[in-house]
């Protein structure tokens, strides 16, 4: 039983280093999206709670994210023309999500954010 | 660019951001509206949402620090696997062009919005099962 037990310890672990390496990849090709991967990964893998998930995901996240801006402004794909309305939208707008997180009905909107994801790939593959 | 192109940057930059403040993932709707909508191209789009998350994390990390809700622990083991990952995407978007990275990332999406599903449905499922 025990070595049952670690075995399924180390087969965790080797899942979550998996999620991690394929979050990287999902991240640096797209641009994006390793978050949606990295929360579930930590809740399944490694046993945090939603919180903690979150709050460590962006931990993952961020140096994910430096080293792939560093690569995609240096080959040439930087618009900085683009940066200040989109980034200054960002801003605001992530202000104003973390402010209306109590006060909106999660379930259904995370329902629907789902749904939306659903549409846009199908929207950009048949673009 | 003209101010109307302009104001709707700065729609979709606000769109993605309240989705990505209230941690449900901004980028995976904020890429699909500049290049569905806009026309932006999806390199330029991924740039684009890498960047602006960016002074977002940092804040929102230094928040969940101070509460003590980051697992540095679990962090240290992925942020080495996943900078290989990100390494190896580096390597490969060199030689695919936009047009075949917008449709695996079409594809990435309905794969992530599937399991997202999923995932949500088994822990309401679950959350009802112990409240009885």
């Amino acid at each position: 039983m025990n070595k049952l037990l670690r075995f399924g310890k180390i087969a965790k672990g080797g899942m979550a280093i998996a999620a991690a390496f394929i979050s990287g990849l999902a991240n640096g090709l797209f641009g994006g999206g390793a978050g949606t991967l990295v929360v579930p990964s930590l809740k399944i893998f490694r046993g945090l709670d939603q919180k903690e998930a979150h709050a460590t995901a962006i931990s993952v996240v961020l140096p994910l994210s430096v080293f792939s801006t560093v690569y995609y402004t240096l080959s040439g794909n930087a618009s900085w023309s683009y940066f200040l309305p989109v980034g200054s939208g960002v801003v605001i707008g992530g202000a104003l999500g973390a402010l209306l997180l109590a006060k909106v009905p999660k379930k259904v909107l995370t329902l629907v954010f789902y749904l939306v994801m659903i549409y846009a790939g199908v929207r950009m593959i048949a673009l | 660019m003209t101010g109307f192109f302009a104001f709707c940057l700065f729609l979709s930059g606000i769109a993605g951001g309240v989705i990505g403040g209230m941690g449900l993932g901004g980028g995976t709707l904020l890429i699909p509206l500049l290049t569905i909508a806009l026309s932006v191209p999806q390199k330029t789009a991924a740039w684009l949402n890498l960047l602006c998350f960016i002074p977002m994390s940092v804040f929102a990390l230094a928040v969940h620090s101070k509460n003590k809700l980051v697992s540095f622990k679990d962090a240290l083991l992925f942020i080495p696997f996943s900078l290989c990952g990100a390494f190896l995407a580096s390597r490969l978007t060199e030689k695919i062009g936009g047009d075949v990275m917008r449709v695996s990332f079409g594809y990435f999406l309905i794969f992530l919005g599937s399991l997202s599903l999923v995932f949500f449905l088994i822990d309401r499922i679950t959350r009802n099962r112990e409240k009885k």
